[in-house]
């Protein structure tokens, strides 16, 4: 045994026993230690908590907001592609055309449009996500659409039927005007809306009109041949970063001037072609009018409007004709139609195709152009008619 | 029932759990590693509240203080570092709180191991100890002197029959013995002064003092009927004390 730790025990207790040798109270202290440490880890759990809590509110708004791919459109049995194919196919090109058979069929747009189309219907998909369009050419279809999702509009020719969240249907009614029917040429057809919920804005044919469940249905109708572009300001020149509506001719969104479009395929650049250029021709055409130089076809139409007309690109395929005055403004040529002006190109890209014709383009000449895949394919001269599309 | 381990550095190291003052049974199985075979055992773990440490500290602080006085530190590092004891058992749920008003339990011998801990770590930051300058023979004489307090003075108890004996052996001292003591250990003289008023040589204060605890302690022994084998020194006492 060690004497020395023995020794110290004794010597404890006789200065324990002697001395009085006794801790004080060591309660306050302990406790006052105790307190200062519970809370500083009730400071840690709430900071750890919050902590805890924002990182799970961070991560379900990055859920939330982390963009989502959009669905492509979904077609049930019963669509196909004008050239037969399913519709349900990945990949589908914006622009083509669809039919319904016999029996009714549903595309799904963008997750929030949900349209029935009524058998023998023909239609065409346009825009973008969350902006869907659909252009309608044949029959019925009805649609629902879910409220603050995108925007959503119906297109028959020149009618728009703009809607944000609604109920309601378009039915294009095919009218025998001038001998001609059942066409795919929306000019000579009326179009009939109607809405079951909410409202939509129909424009592009007359005044302006909302309908509602109140005053539906309302048919509109579209004169044949008598469209006039609406005259509006030239756009400022702006890089287009999306891919134009098909089936629309580029230029200033005021309806299509080539009613034969069908396919809808445009030609490369037409709408980027048409901002730009059209703006430089819109230039021209107001430098001349400055200088007291007015276009032909002003005759039909005041002065003033003259330089503010649009001038429209043909795209697609083609091949469309037009017929019309052919007119230099610097260094583009167009053609003044009753339509309005369409770009044809530049002087120098057109110059061998007028020597060969034995066109002069200092002279207002009256000629028939062939356009084809967003450029002129031939120029000749022709007598003035009546008609400045074929 | 297998015991949950005891570790004042694991009950030093402190636990972040809430603090909701109930019992935690932990059940757990075991194999053993010879002859197959399982065993099960619970361990009862606590969290504690403010009320319980209080009782505990009531409870156990003067046998930490004395253990640590014992152990060799001075008064006040006593009193510190029984105040780190029992925070780090405010911190820790290993404390077998189930026997904590029990002076001589396994509590208090929890409490004891972290109390021997804290005071290791005092005595390695201050770099000044009355045993050792050695980390590793510090240790080992604060082991060898836990033994003792446990097997002596505690045995199975709280040493308060310990504490008893020797007071009992002290009211049977008389003369320069009892004076002494009174002096060195009641009114705190030094074993210079004590020689001065004894008219003593201080070396044979300091032998006087040293005979007095042996035959002090060899009466504790002998009323407790605890075996001394180590050789006596109390010839020379007068009177003796058994």
């Amino acid at each position: 045994m060690n004497r020395d730790h023995h020794d110290a025990l004794i010597e404890q207790l006789l200065r324990e026993t002697l001395g009085g040798d006794r801790p004080r109270d060591l309660t306050p202290r302990v406790m006052a230690r105790v307190n200062t440490f519970d809370r500083a880890r009730r400071t840690w759990w709430i900071s750890a908590g919050a902590a805890m809590a924002a990182a799970l509110v961070l991560s379900f708004s990055l859920y939330l907001l982390w963009p989502q791919k959009y669905p492509s459109p979904v077609f049930s049995d019963g669509i196909v592609t004008a050239e037969g194919e399913v519709g349900a196919q990945p990949g589908v090109d914006r622009g083509i055309d669809f039919v319904s058979s016999a029996a009714s069929g549903k595309v799904q747009l963008g997750g929030y449009v949900t349209a029935t189309v009524a058998p023998d219907t023909r239609f065409a998909l346009a825009g973008g996500p969350r902006r869907e369009v659909v252009i309608l050419k044949k029959g019925r279809m009805e649609f629902e659409v879910t409220k603050k999702r995108g925007t959503f509009d119906v297109r028959v020719g020149p009618a728009i039927v703009h809607v944000t969240g609604t109920t309601f249907g378009v039915e294009v009614v095919d009218e025998i005007v001038n001998g001609i029917s059942e066409s795919d040429d929306a000019f000579q057809k009326s179009i009939r809306v109607s809405v079951k919920e909410g409202s939509v804005n129909v424009t592009g044919v007359g005044p302006a009109l909302t309908v509602t469940p109140a005053n539906t249905p309302q048919v509109f109708k579209i004169p044949a041949n008598r469209v006039r572009p609406r005259l509006v300001e030239p756009a400022r020149p702006e890089p287009v970063t999306t891919a134009p509506e098909p089936g629309i001719v580029g230029g200033p969104a005021t309806g299509p001037v080539a009613a034969n479009v069908p396919e809808g395929r445009r030609g490369p650049n037409a709408g980027e072609q048409g901002t730009r250029r059209g703006a430089a021709i819109r230039g021209a055409i107001a430098a001349a009018a400055a200088r007291g130089d007015q276009p032909a076809a002003t005759a039909a139409r005041p002065p003033e409007e003259a330089k503010f007309a649009p001038v429209f690109v043909v795209g697609g395929r083609g091949p469309f004709h037009f017929e019309g005055t052919l007119q230099r403004f610097d260094a583009y040529l167009i053609l003044i139609t009753d339509r309005g002006y369409l770009q044809m190109g530049t002087l120098q890209e057109l110059r061998a195709m007028l020597r060969e014709q034995g066109i002069d383009p200092g002279q207002q000449t009256h000629v028939q152009i062939e356009f084809g895949n967003g450029r002129v394919q031939s120029i000749r001269k022709a007598p003035p008619t009546t008609r400045g599309i074929q | 029932m297998a015991e949950a381990g005891i570790s004042g550095d694991e009950a030093a190291a402190g636990d972040s759990a809430a603090r909701v003052g109930s019992d935690v049974v932990i059940k757990a199985e075991a194999s053993l590693p010879e002859g197959g075979g399982s065993a099960r055992f619970e361990v009862h773990c606590r969290m504690m509240t403010h009320e319980q440490l209080e009782l505990l500290i009531k409870t156990h602080q003067a046998m930490v203080y004395r253990y640590l006085r014992y152990m060799g530190a001075a008064p006040e590092v006593a009193e510190d570092v029984g105040q780190e004891t029992f925070f780090a058992a405010y911190k820790s749920t290993s404390v077998p709180l189930d026997d904590a008003q029990a002076e001589g339990g396994r509590c208090a011998a929890w409490l004891r191991g972290v109390a021997r801990n804290q005071l290791l770590m005092h005595f390695r930051k201050a770099r000044s100890n009355p045993v050792a300058a050695d980390p590793v023979m510090l240790e080992q004489a604060l082991q060898q002197a836990d033994e003792i307090f446990a097997t002596e003075m505690l045995r199975h108890g709280d040493g308060f029959d310990y504490a008893e004996a020797l007071q009992k052996c002290l009211a049977r001292m008389q003369g320069t013995q009892k004076k002494v003591l009174e002096m060195f250990y009641g009114e705190e003289f030094s074993r210079a002064q004590i020689a001065e008023q004894l008219n003593m040589s201080e070396d044979g204060i300091k032998s006087l003092l040293r005979r007095v605890r042996a035959a002090l302690r060899q009466c504790v022994l002998a009323r407790l009927g605890i075996k001394d084998t180590s050789p006596p020194e109390v010839a020379d006492l007068e009177g003796g004390l058994a």
